[in-house]
């Protein structure tokens, strides 16, 4: 690579990078618009429940166990008619 | 290795391995403790254009415990994220990085810190700087100064520093995993050969390290400061965690998704203690459970199978060691206890009956100018086994103490084989391709990939 072309190689990519930090820059704007809303009417743990992803686990379905992961709590129930229906809903 | 890859679980999973961990007084601020947990092992500097980074799926634990119950009084979280500043390129750096701001840096790293005590989190600080990689003289041309830009001072007065480092274990892989082979005493081995200078087999790679500084009276139950050695508040117990989500789901497009609460997938307090003391059909349970479970594995300690290895693989070297039947409450108390008062003149680090791996420190034993690489073995009350400083020889320690060395601590008509006293598999600290630093971070600066030479290639 001669002095020409290094210099525009790095030249180049510092444009990219510029630009893609503004990007990141105006995601974090409307994150944080989104938040101050959010504060001004939190929402019920049914509703941010929801909005994240639940795992639910039947490791032994005849012992009607069912561990339920959201968020960073998990939840264990004691329940065999959940474990069946779990169970039913894995047939293809 | 101390514990890189020393379970067959975390081994396939470097991002969460605890490699090593280290607590001592601050040598410059005695009035402060420094912390030191490693993660990531045997990073070759070159690693591009991906190089080696924190996971943002790991929480990384260090925690301490100031009174007899091994539980964590306080735990200090490390959680991560990941910035890219332009998604078009695959490229780390599209320039110098003179600046943790750099606009030539595309992937950055920045962490939180949040403080847990008394079942009470508290976030001390987020948004905080990791340094880039060691990548080389154009990209990285002043490493210094960008690595002592990321330690930060927080408003809780900790000081913190989360990035790459040189790995400051030293120790000869090559030989010990040979059928234990110490390379200074390879005639008397089993299948002997010409006796050797020892090969640093770390020596050229690179670690994360999470290096935390605190004041030593925070560390306290009571909140004193500690000045009297025998007093059990100036000890504290410290180990460190890696911990993941407890369930993981792959979409079809590659996204990940995780849930539940977390699972310690790796755990470290002591040296070398699940690589060559716990079986390895127990290494990975070993690691997912926490210190207070550690009575399930006291009969390795108690019983360690290197003990009898030594015998066999130096025939006649170790005829005592061969002889001694009885449970080794020596390594009970280096290990798992902490050696109570009366045993070692002017010292004790005794945390109570409860047995738990944890590096176990007196905070009240000051920092000495010149420390002996023995520590406690040479004389050294600042040094391993109270707590750990980078430039203590642990193999040769613990090579020592399981050999013997330290049986007559317990057991005064014991008399050690003329051996156990000079074992070392032939590395020191001045094998490391960057020496320590006198101050914080104390781990010297890692090797870069621009100069970074395979080891065939030396």
């Amino acid at each position: 690579m001669d002095d020409l072309s290094r210099r525009e190689f790095l030249r180049k990519g510092s444009i990219g990078a510029v630009a893609g930090a503004v990007a990141i820059s105006s995601g974090a704007t409307i994150s944080k618009v989104a938040s101050a809303k959010a504060a001004e009417m939190p929402p019920t743990a049914e509703e941010a429940t929801a909005s994240e992803p639940i795992v639910a686990y039947v490791k032994q379905g005849a012992r009607g166990e069912v561990r339920v992961m959201v968020g960073s709590q998990e939840v264990v129930h004691d329940d065999p008619e959940l474990a069946r229906r779990i169970i039913r809903a894995s047939k293809r | 290795m101390s514990s890189h890859r020393e379970a067959p679980g975390i081994s396939k999973d470097p991002v969460a391995d605890n490699t090593d961990l280290y607590a001592f007084v601050s040598p410059d601020r005695p009035g402060t403790v420094t912390i030191l947990a490693n993660f990531i092992p045997l990073e070759p500097p070159a690693g591009g254009p991906n190089f080696f980074e924190f996971g943002d799926d790991v929480a990384y634990d260090i925690h301490i415990s100031n009174d007899p119950n091994p539980d964590a009084d306080i735990t200090y979280r490390f959680r991560f994220h990941t910035a890219l500043r332009n998604d078009d390129t695959f490229l780390y750096n599209t320039g110098p990085i003179d600046a943790l701001d750099s606009a030539n840096w595309n992937r950055r790293q920045f962490y939180s810190v949040t403080k847990i005590e008394n079942g009470k989190e508290k976030v001390l600080a987020s948004g905080l700087a990791c340094p880039p990689v060691n990548i080389g003289p154009r990209s990285t041309p002043n490493y210094h100064a960008l690595a002592e830009a990321a330690e930060h001072t927080l408003p809780s007065g900790e000081i913190v520093f989360a990035g790459q480092r040189n790995e400051g274990f030293f120790v000869d892989l090559g030989s010990i995993f040979d059928l234990g082979t110490l390379r200074p005493f390879e005639h008397l081995h089993l299948i002997p050969s010409a006796d050797a200078v020892g090969v640093d087999g770390t020596r050229g790679f690179n670690v994360h390290t999470i290096a935390l500084q605190v004041k030593s009276k925070a560390l306290t139950r009571d909140g004193s400061s500690p000045t009297d050695a025998t007093k059990p508040r100036s000890v504290i117990g410290v180990w460190a965690s890696a911990n993941r989500r407890a369930a993981t789901v792959i979409e079809a497009g590659g996204d990940v998704v995780e849930s539940g609460p977390w699972r310690q997938v790796s755990r470290l307090g002591n040296p070398l203690v699940n690589e060559v003391v716990i079986p390895m059909a127990k290494k990975d349970a070993w690691n997912a459970v926490r210190p207070s479970a550690d009575s399930s594995f006291t009969k390795y300690v108690r019983h360690p199978e290197l003990a009898g290895l030594l015998p066999v693989l130096y025939p006649g070297v170790f005829p005592n060691l061969a002889g001694y039947t009885a449970a080794r409450a020596d390594l009970q108390a280096i290990l798992l206890t902490g050696i109570p008062s009366g045993i070692v003149g002017g010292f004790q680090n005794f945390t109570g009956p409860q047995p738990a791996d944890m590096l176990r420190l007196n905070m009240a034993i000051p920092p000495t100018d010149t420390p002996n690489r023995f520590g406690i073995l040479g004389g050294d009350l600042a040094g391993f086994p109270n707590g750990r400083r980078p430039q203590d020889d642990v193999v040769a320690i613990e090579l020592r103490a399981i050999a013997g060395a330290t049986i007559p601590l317990v057991d005064p008509t014991f008399t050690p084989d003329g051996a156990a006293s000079l074992l070392a598999d032939g590395t020191s600290a001045s094998d490391n391709s960057s020496p320590f630093a006198s101050s914080f971070p104390y781990l010297g600066s890692p090797v870069d990939g621009y100069d970074s030479i395979p080891p065939d290639a030396a």
